[in-house]
């Protein structure tokens, strides 16, 4: 679940073969997009697909009536807080959770049980106790990235070798000593898994929370136009959603390669 | 059967009377396999003691016993006639795999066992340069242990052990890994070290050339479980016999060639 791939750096042929792979790849997006073109209205019916053209049209329109923005911004905001709260609770708790034979013996199992649990299930719950707006979204959000977060550091943290924290024990390092100068940096490459992940899903979750119980975002805008019938405002959402995950997968992954370049010296076997 | 006849008179340095660390009637079982039968030792203070026996025989876990990071099924580990029911904080460890930290330099590596005692930033970096001088690495301050060969880390391994002022090492198989030149040159330099800040030291090894080289007494251990079948105590003229072999004329004349070739670094 967990693995760290270590990037090569590449040049020349590899250069070129990245480029052809590249442009291969544009040739298909555009078949796509032609297909939909001119299939839609003739083959297709344009009242579900809509097409290419209308959807640029009705992004272009929701840029000129300045309701992209706020909903983009809700959205990217509402990301980044569920996010960042998953990180605050689910870095603290693999921590104590892995350390402690005793805790991990009686919450894991909890832990595991909610996971499998679909999260959306909870979408109604806090509607009631926060109501329609920008906290339910923000709760479905962390909550779905927690456990990417929880369980790839918790899983990197027990695979780490016993040597640190015996280490750390002959020290005589406090328990915070111990969990953040030793275990932590030990299991960074599986955090650094669990937190990309987790930005990914804490988009999921905010989407989806917009979705059922929001009147703002990218979610919302989807949910609005799919209630008025509209196929281009559902398709220009989908659009803009599908960019903005490509975007923060591509982001991450640039990261992610950074920062194994940075500490290449990790023995994560 | 050793323990009662502890050979004080020999050892003119080790006057105290309390020994540093004894085993009484330790036994310890691993996932239901008898590791350590019925262990009785004593190590005195200031003293070297060699455990020597056939590899997976229970050496390793005798030494994780003496550092407290397991605990006896039977019988009584103690340390400065206190039992140790938790780390020995009192002894520095070297492990057979090196445990240095990846991603901190041979210098902050080294200040590591301060940093946790909360030494102030300036004291522990003077304390790790003086180290670091001892044991041959300046130079390498702000290497990476990947960055380092063996040998080298594992002097950064000892620096880091000795900086918080151990009054017992514990060395499992330390140079184990080593080439055959730069084992040597350990072995010596750790024989200094330890003379010169009158440690007690308790050593796993397989390599009897080793062990009659720096021990005063050597412990012969059976196969699993390991029982202690002989202790033979290591006479001057035993460690001038390895001394001389070592100093062989073939034997000195690939050295030397050796040494010149590699400026002795680890």
């Amino acid at each position: 679940m967990a693995t760290v791939q270590t990037p090569r750096i590449t040049h020349g042929l590899k250069d070129r073969k990245a480029h052809s792979t590249l442009w291969r790849q544009s040739v298909v997006v555009g078949a796509i997009l032609l297909l939909w073109q001119f299939g839609s209205g003739t083959v297709l019916n344009s009242y579900y697909l809509s097409t290419p053209a209308a959807v640029v049209r009705q992004i272009g329109a929701w840029v000129a009536d300045g309701s992209l923005w706020p909903n983009l911004a809700a959205t990217l905001m509402t990301t980044a807080a569920g996010f960042a709260a998953a990180a605050i609770v689910a870095i603290p708790l693999a921590l104590l959770i892995s350390g402690s034979r005793f805790l991990d013996d009686v919450f894991s199992p909890f832990i595991f049980a909610a996971y499998s649990m679909p999260k959306i299930i909870l979408a109604p719950a806090l509607i009631l106790w926060l109501g329609i707006g920008r906290a339910p979204a923000i709760v479905l959000s962390a909550v779905t990235a927690f456990f990417l977060v929880f369980f790839n550091l918790y899983l990197g943290l027990k695979t780490i070798p016993g040597i640190y924290a015996d280490t750390a024990a002959l020290m005589d390092a406090s328990p915070l000593d111990t969990a953040f100068k030793f275990r932590l940096p030990a299991a960074a490459p599986y955090l650094a898994v669990g937190l990309s992940q987790g930005i990914i899903y804490a988009f999921h979750g905010t989407v989806v929370g917009e979705m059922t119980a929001s009147n703002t975002g990218i979610g919302y805008l989807i949910i609005f136009a799919g209630s008025k019938m509209d196929s281009t405002g559902v398709m220009a959402g989908i659009c803009i959603v599908a960019i903005l995950a490509v975007s923060m997968i591509y982001a991450l992954a640039r990261t992610q390669r950074f920062f194994n370049s940075d500490r290449g010296d990790f023995d994560v076997g | 059967m050793l323990a009662d006849a502890p050979t004080t008179a020999k050892r003119d340095r080790t006057a105290r009377e309390q020994p540093t660390l004894e085993f009484h009637s330790v036994s310890r079982t691993l996932a239901s396999l008898p590791v350590l039968q019925s262990i009785e030792l004593e190590v005195e203070c200031g003293s070297f003691v060699a455990l020597v026996g056939p590899s997976g025989c229970g050496k390793t876990t005798l030494l994780n016993l003496a550092a407290g990071l397991a605990q006896p099924d039977e019988g009584v580990v103690l340390y400065n006639g206190v039992p140790l029911l938790k780390p020995n904080t009192n002894a520095g460890y070297l492990t057979q795999d090196d445990a240095l930290l990846p991603w901190r330099d041979v210098l902050s590596n080294i200040a590591l066992p301060l940093e946790v005692k909360k030494v102030d930033k300036a004291v522990r970096t003077k304390a790790a340069r003086r180290i670091i001088q001892k044991v041959g690495l300046v130079g390498f301050e702000h290497h990476r242990p990947a960055q380092l060969s063996g040998g080298m880390r594992k002097r950064v391994s000892l620096a880091r052990t000795l900086i918080y002022q151990p009054a017992t090492l514990l060395l499992d198989e330390p140079f184990g890994a080593l080439d055959a030149q730069t084992r040597m040159l350990m072995q010596n330099e750790l024989l200094e070290l330890t003379r010169e800040l009158g440690l007690t030291v308790l050593l796993v090894t397989h390599d009897i050339g080793e062990a009659i080289a720096m021990a005063d007494r050597i412990i012969l251990l059976t196969a699993r479980p390991a029982r202690i079948v002989e202790v033979v105590d290591v006479s001057e003229a035993d460690k001038r016999d390895i001394r001389e072999e070592r100093e062989h004329t073939l034997f000195s004349h690939i050295w030397n060639h050796l040494a010149e070739q590699s400026q002795i670094r680890g």
